[in-house]
């Protein structure tokens, strides 16, 4: 009778002390605001150009536009534009060219429609006397969606006329250096 | 938000665990106390566990954070508390998570001297240290750390679940000595482990001056060993119940097979001084059947793509300046998948304590055994130790045991470790005629708000006990 007793007492009490933990004070809602926000930095193009770059191999002229193409396969990739919050794209020239120069980045589509377009005026220098030009073009919503359409970045430098047009045997260089600083929210 | 739960969870919510039992280990009145100790001290004739009650163990450990400090409900930006918890971990931090099952668990004396038990059980283990370093680079990103280096180093986890059947003998030797050793044979369900990493990444200001960052992935060599995985995780998972299949097969010993013996003894020099040490889960596992090894390794430096201006260009005639970029760097950083054989070592625990024994009951209603009156009290202390991948962990217990009222045990514990300083746990077993019913839990002094404790730590189960003097 007195050992059936203390076993329900022991029972009760060991269950009351095991189910009464709790937990107190937290508030586990807040994972709700969970939001990491890393922020890389990557080199993106880069690009050395003298004085042959711009001249014509048949007519031995300046020419009016250079360009090239790369695939940027990334921007347009599930995670860049589930997760990027904004971008900022540097692009830094150093030139030493006695001329000129409009520089167009133009992210296009692979239907090479424009998506984004950046534009930089580089100012002629000299051999000894580089001139340095740096852009930062920051890029959020809502111009981030259509940039993240993008798939490809042409650089296009454009001759403006100019009366001291580039020959073969002017020293310089046009230098591109850049950047992108990426600002995901995950 | 896949990608979210993914992150929270490198980050902040793999538990791991310590297998520290130490309200079970010593507790000779439990049949139990023999996978602690095969060479404890058996006071009784006959032992049945109730098949699957008869021990449930779960143990969770998390060493420099708890989920009071994430979560704490303070007004602070719960994204500035991971983060400072980030910082706060070193990558000697660990989680923990140890659960065990008992399936089958039985024992008999053959003579006065000698006793048998075996049994089966499942167990989970998982230690996952903290990637400190890919940690950082992973919430901070790599922009306020131009010039450093993230080491792939960081990276050590170990995980597996497996069936274990077992078979042990006692023996009393003497007055004073008890052995016992316990043979085991692992059926691995799950391995997955990776270690003795290393390699780097750094961003940092180009040292060729051609653009303004380089990129340099640094000797990087990775592996992650797994078996029983590719086959679950390969096939296109529209049938669950073939998997389910698969695992009952493995836990029935269909698994990559290993072997393995526990060691212990009971010394009592003097009636009321006891001694006793055992070595656990001596053993490894052979893992050849569906085995797969991820081996990350390789050198690249890059400094983004660069852009020539070839003379002849047409609208085909683009440089694939991207496919090429993707070429070098698939060249030069490889993913290789082998299928070869590895083995790995179950995590050796050890144990050993020293108890001093007092108070006899000096009434007629004694269930001792072999007409030896139990004392009504033992006082002592306990040392346990894990073999784990980067270092042993350790743990020290005092403890009081209590005998009351004949038909309850009690056992009160203090424990010293790598979670806490104040951890009290307090293990009770009940014993009415055969029937056993324990139930022991520890940080006790947490309970009051679970989310503060590191670890967490409980044991129930159910048994019959059988002693013929009684």
């Amino acid at each position: 009778m007195k050992r059936s007793r203390l076993v329900v007492l022991f029972v009760i009490t060991v269950g009351v002390l095991f189910s009464s933990s709790c937990v107190n004070d937290v508030d586990f809602d807040q994972a709700e605001n969970i939001l990491p926000t890393p922020v890389f930095e990557a080199s993106l193009i880069f690009s050395n150009l003298e004085a042959t770059n711009f001249i014509d191999e048949n007519t031995q002229q300046e020419v009016l536009v250079l360009t090239d193409t790369t695939r940027l396969e990334y921007i347009n990739s599930d995670f860049f534009v589930d997760q990027l919050a904004k971008t900022n794209l540097t692009f830094q020239f150093t030139n030493s060219l006695d001329r000129n120069f409009n520089v167009d980045f133009i992210f296009v589509n692979d239907n090479d429609e424009q998506r984004y377009l950046a534009q930089v005026e580089v100012l002629p220098g000299l051999p000894d006397t580089p001139v340095f030009v740096e852009s930062n073009f920051l890029i959020e919503e809502p111009e981030l969606s259509t940039f993240e359409e993008a798939t490809k970045l042409i650089y296009r430098i454009t001759l403006p006329p100019n009366t001291n047009p580039i020959d073969i045997s002017v020293l310089g260089q046009l230098k591109l250096e850049s950047k992108a600083t990426f600002y995901f929210e995950l | 938000m896949r990608l979210k739960i993914t992150y929270i969870a490198v980050l902040i919510s793999v538990f791991g665990m310590s297998q520290n039992k130490e309200l079970l280990y010593d507790f000779n009145d439990l049949p139990q106390t023999l996978h602690q100790n095969p060479g404890a001290l058996v006071a009784f004739d006959k032992h049945f566990g109730i098949p699957l009650l008869s021990q449930f163990h779960l143990n969770v450990g998390s060493s420099g954070v708890s989920a009071y400090d994430i979560f704490k409900d303070d007004g602070i930006d719960i994204n500035t508390k991971i983060r400072n918890a980030i910082f706060s971990l070193s990558n000697r931090d660990y989680f923990t998570f140890n659960q065990q099952l008992e399936i089958i668990n039985g024992g008999w004396r053959k003579d006065e001297t000698t006793y048998f038990s075996y049994g089966m059980y499942e167990e989970a283990d998982v230690i996952f240290y903290f990637p400190k370093e890919l940690a950082v680079l992973l919430w901070d990103g790599n922009a306020d750390y131009i010039g450093q280096s993230f080491s792939l180093g960081d990276v050590n986890l170990k995980g597996e679940v497996i069936s274990v059947l077992h078979f042990g003998i006692n023996k009393q030797l003497n007055k004073k000595l008890t052995i016992g050793a316990r043979a085991k044979l692992y059926s691995s369900i799950a391995n997955v482990n990776s270690r003795n990493n290393s390699g780097t990444f750094t961003t940092r200001e180009s040292t060729t001056g051609d653009n303004v960052y380089e990129h340099v992935f640094q000797s990087l060599d990775g592996k992650v060993q797994t078996s029983g995985l590719a086959s679950l995780l390969g096939d296109d998972n529209s049938d669950f119940s073939e998997d389910i299949k698969t695992l009952r097969k493995r836990v029935l010993f269909g698994g990559n097979l290993g072997l393995g013996f526990d060691v212990g003894f009971t010394y009592q020099p003097k009636e009321q001084h006891v001694i006793t040490g055992s070595l656990l889960d001596v053993g490894a596992i052979f893992h050849s059947k569906d085995v797969e090894t991820y081996h990350l390794n390789g050198s690249y430096t890059t400094e983004g793509l660069e852009l020539v201006f070839p003379p002849l260009l047409n609208e085909d005639g683009t440089t694939p300046y991207w496919q090429n970029l993707e070429d070098e760097f698939d060249e030069s950083i490889q993913i290789d998948t082998l299928k070869s054989n590895y083995v790995s070592w179950r995590s050796t625990k050890f144990n050993a304590s020293y108890r001093y024994n007092f108070g006899k009951k000096n009434d007629e209603d004694c269930d001792c055994y072999a007409g030896r009156k139990p004392y009504q009290n033992g006082i002592g202390l306990q040392l346990f130790s894990i073999f784990r991948p980067r270092q042993p962990q350790f743990a020290v217990t005092a403890f009081y045991y209590r005998r009351l009222f004949d038909f309850l045990r009690l056992k009160f514990t203090y424990t010293v470790d790598d979670f806490s300083y104040h951890n009290i746990g307090l293990g009770a077993s009940m014993h009415i005629g055969s029937f056993n019913m324990y139930l022991m839990g520890n940080n006790l002094s947490e309970l009051q708000n679970i989310s503060r404790a590191q670890s967490v730590s409980l044991q129930f189960g159910i048994n019959l006990i059988f002693d013929s003097n009684e």
